[in-house]
């Protein structure tokens, strides 16, 4: 298991690692933190394989990675990406 | 018997980048204005050739710009120019102003405004002393009047502006850049004190990083406070260095005020008056700021009146005015449009409001 | 695999909108910063623009310079101290309209530093006016039927117009709009450093950058403006490598 660790407090709400994660793990959160942001979360920490794409688009530098692995679960039979995507369009 | 002073022909700009090299000057960057050109022409030889360093800049905003960077580099740095040049520096001298930069600044006036033509004039007083560039700051103004005050006056110029952080500006003039006489090129010796450079960038090795910056957006009170200290600062350079040469003004009735290479013209004009028996005497502010207003003042207890002569069609007259506070009628002789005024013009003026 | 935030910058928020390319920018910088082991012979230069405030986020010496004129400055910083690094980090308002001077003649001269240029088609602080990039029909607050050909011009292009200069040492456009691009732009940076480091001279390298704040629109769709809009008018690539 990557241990990825999203700052909340930090995040500012962009959405940007979102629509980056190959594996449609991240969404934004239905509440908000401090400065008023719906902020990024990570919905299956235990299959994040820690390629960091999230990590090299985030403007805000508010997630960090330790270790990888590599992927048990085959991308196409993650559903939860098109789940984002939904998501996604809700703020747009 | 004194031993010969061993003196030697030299322009006014060559002496002015000789004594900047004598004291330590390490960058200059420049750009070509007539009539200033011998300073970069003199200093890419010279300069090089003492360890410095000389860059041709592509404008005079580039050149102030340099020295913003020369200056963060703790190394000491001069550029020079004139009046339209000095101009398109303005930007650049509020900044280094503000940042607390020291910097030598030479503008050997010509006449103006716009392109003007090439010849020596005083029009760039305001500009000078009362700003140029945005904001509240203060340059230092030093205005020599020979090519030895020239020589002495490069050299202080470095000193004060490392002493008190601050731009310093040399206010000459065509004639002074141009013209050639014997110059003794004495030994460079700081006159004030020199304070350990801790604004330096040179890389945070073993200390806290530093940073240069002129914004102040908050707290809201910080460009207050930061204008407050600034005021504190002028206030404490009125308070040191006013400098300013006196002459026969102890029983004169009429007391001539001139700088630079028109108060050496005047002192002509003040001899033949006094050689006619007329009560002249002359006096020559050498710091155009801090304005020495305490010997104007003191002058003008003795003096009935003050007769302003400037190339120009009016500038410093209003700080004399201004430093007197009026009690002693102020008349007026300039040449405005780059010309310069003679001996015998300023006599005549004389003649005419000597009472 | 290890991602943390690089030691050159500082543990603070910064104050860009959501979804500005410029804290990406700013971590690539820093993350070169830390692995060429640079942060204490580094004097990076602030701009004027949005990203004036970088020192408060890069942990290294920082000087704030006029509009338009870092390279100036850092030309003579850098002739001064040849042993320390000199980066530039420049908008395009910066760069490519009141800068203009003072960015070619520092170029030809092959003044040996390194310059970020971030290229987001607008001028951010002021409020979205248009810049010497905004891209043809791109509406910003003074160009609000488009930008016009025939009145304005068509977008300068900083990396072909330097191309030309024999001084210029290395010339790149990279982007930061999707992971991958941002990979591609951290190589481009750091060989832009490196140049420094082996003395080759000016380097530069252009990031194609987000501003959804004053594009009006989302962070999603500034990322797409990016890839579709400004890397047509702007093509990625190196342009110089000498």
């Amino acid at each position: 298991m990557a241990n990825i660790k999203i700052d909340a407090e930090r995040c500012k709400g962009c959405c940007l690692c979102v629509s980056e994660c190959p594996r449609g793990f991240i969404r934004m959160s239905e509440i908000f933190n401090k400065s008023g942001n719906l902020f990024a979360e990570v919905t299956d920490i235990e299959n994040c394989t820690g390629c960091a794409l999230c990590c090299q688009i985030c403007p805000d530098m508010a997630i960090e990675i330790e270790g990888k692995k590599k992927p048990n679960v085959p991308v196409k039979e993650i559903s939860q990406r098109r789940t984002n995507k939904e998501l996604m369009t809700k703020f747009e | 018997m004194s031993k010969p002073s061993k003196k030697i022909l030299l322009k006014g700009n060559e002496v002015l980048s000789q004594a900047a090299i004598n004291a330590g000057c390490g960058f200059f960057a420049g750009y070509p204005i007539t009539p200033q050109n011998e300073v970069p022409e003199y200093l890419s030889k010279a300069l090089p050739e003492a360890g410095g360093i000389f860059i041709q800049a592509e404008s005079e905003i580039a050149a102030i710009n340099m020295l913003f960077g020369a200056s963060a580099s703790g190394v000491r740095c001069m550029t020079s120019s004139s009046s339209p040049g000095v101009s398109l520096k303005q930007e650049g001298i509020s900044y280094i102003a503000a940042a607390e930069l020291p910097c030598v600044i030479v503008n050997m006036q010509r006449g103006g405004p716009g392109l003007g033509n090439i010849r020596a004039a005083q029009g760039d007083y305001f500009q000078s002393v009362k700003g140029g560039g945005h904001g509240d700051y203060r340059l230092i103004v030093l205005a020599p009047s020979t090519l030895q005050e020239i020589y002495e006056l490069t050299m202080n110029a470095f000193d004060y502006a490392d002493h008190y952080r601050n731009p310093v500006l040399i206010l000459g003039d065509g004639i002074l850049g141009q013209m050639a006489e014997p110059v003794e090129l004495t030994k460079y010796r700081p006159i004030v004190d020199l304070p350990e450079k801790d604004f330096v960038l040179d890389g945070c090795k073993g200390r806290e990083r530093r940073v240069i910056k002129t914004l102040l957006l908050q707290p809201a009170e910080a460009l207050i406070e930061f204008n407050e200290y600034l005021k504190k600062k002028y206030a404490g350079i009125e308070s040191e260095l006013k400098l300013c040469q006196k002459y026969r003004c102890d029983d004169a009735d009429l007391v001539v005020a001139a700088y630079g290479i028109t108060a050496r013209i005047a002192e002509g004009a003040v001899d033949m008056a006094r050689d006619k028996g007329l009560k002249v005497g002359l006096i020559r502010p050498i710091t155009l700021w801090p304005f020495p207003d305490e010997d104007f003042r003191a002058v003008a207890e003795q003096a009935k009146k003050l007769l302003v002569v400037e190339m120009s069609n009016g500038q410093m007259i209003e700080d004399v005015k201004l430093s007197i506070e009026c009690s002693r009628p102020v008349e007026f002789y300039g040449t405005g449009g780059g010309w310069y005024p003679t001996s015998e013009k300023i006599m005549e003026k004389i003649e005419s409001v000597y009472e | 695999m290890q991602f943390k935030r690089p030691k050159t910058i500082k543990d603070t928020q910064t104050h860009y909108c959501p979804g500005c390319g410029h804290g990406i920018v700013h971590r690539l910088v820093a993350e070169v910063i830390d692995e060429l082991g640079l942060r204490e012979k580094t004097i990076g230069t602030a701009p004027v623009g949005c990203s004036v405030l970088l020192y408060n986020y890069f942990d290294c010496d920082i000087i704030e310079c006029a509009h338009g004129r870092p390279p100036a400055v850092a030309t003579a910083i850098k002739r001064c101290q040849p042993d320390k690094v000199v980066f530039t980090y420049q908008g395009d308002g910066d760069i490519a309209a009141i800068g203009t001077a003072e960015l070619i003649h520092a170029a030809n001269r092959g003044e040996n530093i390194t310059a970020i240029f971030v290229n987001n088609a607008i001028y951010g602080m002021t409020g979205g006016q248009m810049a010497p990039t905004t891209l043809i029909g791109q509406k910003t607050t003074t160009t609000q039927n488009g930008r016009d050909r025939k009145k304005q011009g068509p977008p300068l292009k900083v990396c072909e117009l330097l191309a030309s200069l024999e001084g210029v040492a290395y010339l790149q456009r990279v982007a930061v709009s999707t992971a991958k691009d941002v990979i591609i732009a951290k190589k481009a940076i750091k060989k832009a450093f490196q140049n420094q480091l082996d003395g080759k001279g000016y380097s530069l390298v252009e990031v194609l950058s987000m501003c959804p704040t004053d594009w009006k629109v989302t962070p999603k769709q500034a990322v797409d403006f990016v890839n579709n809009e400004m890397k047509a008018a702007f093509p990625l690539g190196v342009y110089k490598d000498v």
